[in-house]
């Protein structure tokens, strides 16, 4: 379990004179999903750096399981292009992400392989995959990494409306109870289909999002998609961000 | 394929086409410049020497066993100055300044030092072909894929992690290119040290055929040398291919 709090970050690049991330604070539940919407170039992606640790905040602090987060490898982290080795297998760059993990839990490479519909392309390499392949492959990469906080980086956003469908589904089905998922996406029925809350910045990541809890079940958020329902409360998510924004 | 079998046999066809003119109607005599047949009568004959054989033997076993050395000698530095950023500011410099002392100039030294044997020959054809591979296997080994970089960090590969998973395996295409330059250069590397003396080798041949005035058999020696340099060329381009195979990248 993570319980992720972030307590008036700021950050800035090294080059830059203007703040990237200004008094950034919000909190994250155990087991719970969040999705952070905002702007292309809000700062979004950069925040999912501090978290992996490339960076350190400026000012402020990240707290997880109420400790600092001080070092690098202690979020799975899934980034927008798939990423993968293209000299490695699926099963090796799997493996890979099982290696440099935190090894606590173990990892059945057979049996996930076979939950993620990968077992006849285990053998191929990214080059022989579809882009919806690739993004399985990553993801179940992060999983294998055994951490209980992943983030998301807009996973599916390079994907066609079918297969990022497909993938929505796959991806719900795949995460367990115990893991607490963060998420960076364009899409308000993504963020409405995947996530518990969405956390809504305006502009730049700054202060405190607007927090927006999900009204829909986790287990009946895909049934619920072809409702009149589920798409009224996405065009009031709409029109609520092009009021914010 | 095909056409490039073509065009090299038309190459070659047009260089033998001009010698002969040149020695035909350039009233050269047969130690000045050899026509193609003569050449080609002293190639038919040293085919068939057993002594040659030997000859061709010492040399490839020189260039070859020095071309591998150089292969560990040049990746190793490579990643001993990756590892090292201090190491590298302060090598770098003098290694290029090195590449400016002709091994010609070196090897009478590298004699008094470590004697006729084959130590000093292999000190030679390393001394000429470590250097495209570590200059080249430097830089590759910095150029990696910025997203892939940023998955390593974001994971907490340690450094050496990155380099195996990341900076090795991207690096290798440009090893094999720097291992074609030299591998080229290995012969001429081998040969340059059995100028200084040996007993056998195409180098002792070339010196022994130039002092008696046998252009026939230098030149002679000089097809051998490129027929080996063609092996070695062509060993590395399979060892490519069966890389590029092996990963399906063809």
């Amino acid at each position: 379990m993570s319980h992720l709090k972030l307590n008036q970050v700021s950050f800035r690049y090294k080059e830059q004179s203007s703040w990237l991330l200004k008094h950034v604070s919000f909190e994250v539940e155990s087991g719970s999903s969040v999705s952070l919407l905002g702007p292309s170039g809000s700062g979004k992606s950069t925040l999912f750096y501090l978290l992996g640790g490339m960076y350190t905040p400026d000012d402020g602090e990240i707290m997880l399981d109420n400790m600092p987060l001080s070092k690098s490898g202690m979020v799975g982290y899934m980034p927008q292009d798939s990423s993968l080795f293209p000299w490695m297998t699926v099963k090796e760059n799997i493996l890979l992400g099982y290696k440099l993990g935190n090894k606590k839990k173990t990892f059945s490479l057979g049996n996930w392989l076979d939950r993620a519909g990968l077992t006849e392309i285990a053998d191929s390499y990214p080059h022989q995959l579809s882009g919806g392949m690739k993004q399985r492959v990553s993801f179940l990469r992060v999983l294998a990494g055994g951490h209980s906080l992943i983030c998301l980086d807009e996973p599916f956003a390079s994907l066609d409306a079918l297969t990022r469908s497909k993938m929505q589904k796959w991806l719900a089905s795949l995460m367990n109870a115990d893991q607490t998922l963060l998420l960076i996406t364009h899409q308000i029925e993504e963020a409405v289909l995947l996530t518990d809350h969405i956390y809504l910045f305006p502009n730049l990541l700054e202060g405190r999002p607007i927090e927006i809890r999900n009204p829909f079940p986790k287990m009946e958020r895909f049934q619920v998609r072809k409702t009149p329902v589920f798409w009224e409360f996405v065009q009031q998510m709409e029109q609520q961000l092009k009021q914010q924004t | 394929m095909k056409h490039k079998a073509f065009y090299l046999l038309f190459s070659i066809g047009v260089i033998l086409l001009g010698w002969s003119s040149i020695t035909y109607f350039g009233n050269f005599t047969v130690w000045q410049l050899p026509s193609p047949i003569v050449v080609g009568k002293e190639l038919w004959q040293s085919i068939h020497s057993s002594s040659y054989l030997i000859d061709v033997r010492a040399t490839f076993f020189i260039a070859s066993t020095g071309f591998l050395l150089s292969i560990l000698v040049g990746v190793g530095i490579a990643t001993l100055l990756h590892f090292s950023p201090l190491l590298k500011k302060l090598v770098m410099p003098s290694l290029l300044l090195s590449q400016n002392i002709p091994v010609i100039v070196l090897a009478p030294l590298l004699v008094i030092w470590l004697g006729f044997g084959v130590t000093a020959k292999l000190v030679v054809v390393v001394l000429v072909c470590f250097f495209p591979i570590t200059i080249a296997m430097v830089d590759a080994f910095d150029q990696v894929d910025r997203n892939l970089k940023r998955y390593l960090e974001m994971a907490g590969a340690t450094k050496w992690e990155k380099f195996v998973s990341l900076s090795f395996p991207s690096a290798i295409p440009v090893l094999f290119s720097s291992c074609k330059v030299s591998a080229t250069y290995s012969v001429m590397g081998a040969v340059v040290a059995e100028w200084l003396g040996t007993e056998h080798g195409l180098g002792m041949i070339m010196t022994q055929a130039a002092s008696s005035f046998r252009t026939d058999r230098v030149f002679v020696a000089i097809i051998f040398i490129v027929l080996l340099s063609a092996c070695f060329f062509l060993l590395i381009w399979l060892a490519e291919l069966s890389w590029k195979h092996k990963r399906r990248l063809r």
